[in-house]
């Protein structure tokens, strides 16, 4: 393998596992705010705002991934 | 046919063919060459269009609004309303049309991205592709949080005068540069989401129109609408967590 495969592999790892944490982490907020909110129907507005801005918080997990895994494919020459 | 082809390469200057200046594959680019991109003509077409709509919107003002001016008072109104409830009368009073801008430039930023004018006359025949979205390009969203790493420092000292540095050494000093990491951070992962999200859902969108003669029509397709939802959250989490950030910095004791 040369070097270009070796850039590809590392950015198909970046992305891939940066992905894994904050896949798990989305899933269990959106699981415990959908309950609240299944529960408590009146604050649902409030809620599903504070529930984005906690999925946005670990979204910039894995964008960390996705950015270092543009720049590393932009290095296949 | 030589005509056509010759205007459209002028279109092409114009609405996003190669530019003058290319910048580099994803935009990290701080050089201050002067020089026109792609995304930039994008960049004043969303501008222009946002200063036209507001005036539309204000030169006729009846007391009981119809059509465009129903409209704009409608978004803006509602917006504000949302931040009032996010941060308070006071600071929405101050930074409340910046962070509505914020959003709804934003918005029509990533929408751009989706408009298929990108004019391009490879090998002699005329094709079209998607615009790229002003907001796909790091500098834009470095930009925006710079401004926004500027406003929440401005509501700290409005509010707390000097003691607004206290927040750096509490509880302990050694908190010290943590602190400072901290607020260097908070506006760089700012400009990283909304970039890697746009840039992101862009480059897909690229790469499944590639994938095969069977799917380069309807998937790309599928995943736009998916990009209208993304887009709509991404203008939405910029401009709540900028105001998130000013709430914090402006309630310090």
């Amino acid at each position: 393998m040369d070097v270009n495969g070796f850039y590809a592999l590392s950015a198909a790892l970046a992305i891939g596992i940066s992905t894994i944490g904050p896949g798990i982490g989305q899933g269990l907020a959106s699981a415990k705010a959908l309950e609240g909110m299944a529960r408590q129907p009146e604050i649902i507005g409030d809620l599903r705002t504070n529930m984005l801005i906690c999925l946005a918080m670990m979204e910039a997990l894995a964008i960390y991934g996705l950015v270092f895994a543009f720049m590393l494919f932009g290095k296949i020459a | 046919m030589n005509a056509v082809l010759q205007l459209a390469s002028e279109g092409s200057f114009l609405l996003g063919g190669d530019a003058m200046w290319e910048t580099s594959k994803i935009g990290f680019n701080f050089s201050f060459a002067p020089g026109l991109t792609k995304w930039m003509i994008v960049f004043w077409g969303v501008m222009l269009f946002m200063i036209v709509a507001g005036v539309i919107g204000v030169r006729k003002k009846a007391l009981v609004p119809t059509g465009w001016q129903n409209f704009s008072e409608w978004a803006v109104g509602g917006l504000t309303n949302f931040f009032t409830k996010m941060i308070g009368p006071k600071l929405t009073k101050t930074f409340g049309p910046m962070l509505v801008t914020f959003f709804i430039f934003i918005l029509l930023s990533n929408y751009s991205g989706m408009l298929p004018l990108n004019f391009s006359t490879e090998e002699g025949t005329l094709s079209l592709s998607n615009l790229q979205a002003p907001t796909s390009v790091f500098s834009v969203t470095a930009g925006f949080a710079l401004i926004v790493f500027c406003c929440v420092h401005f509501a700290g000292f409005r509010e707390n005068k000097l003691g607004y540095f206290k927040h750096l050494i509490s509880p302990v000093v050694i908190m010290l540069p943590f602190s400072i990491i901290d607020e260097i951070v908070h506006p760089f992962t700012l400009a990283l989401r909304l970039f890697g999200n746009i840039h992101g859902e862009e480059t897909v969108v690229e790469q499944l129109g590639t994938l095969s003669v069977v799917t380069s029509g309807w998937v790309p397709a599928c995943m736009e609408i998916l990009g209208v939802l993304f887009g709509l959250i991404q203008a939405l989490i910029f401009s709540l967590l900028a105001a998130i950030y000013i709430s914090e910095a402006a309630e310090h004791e």
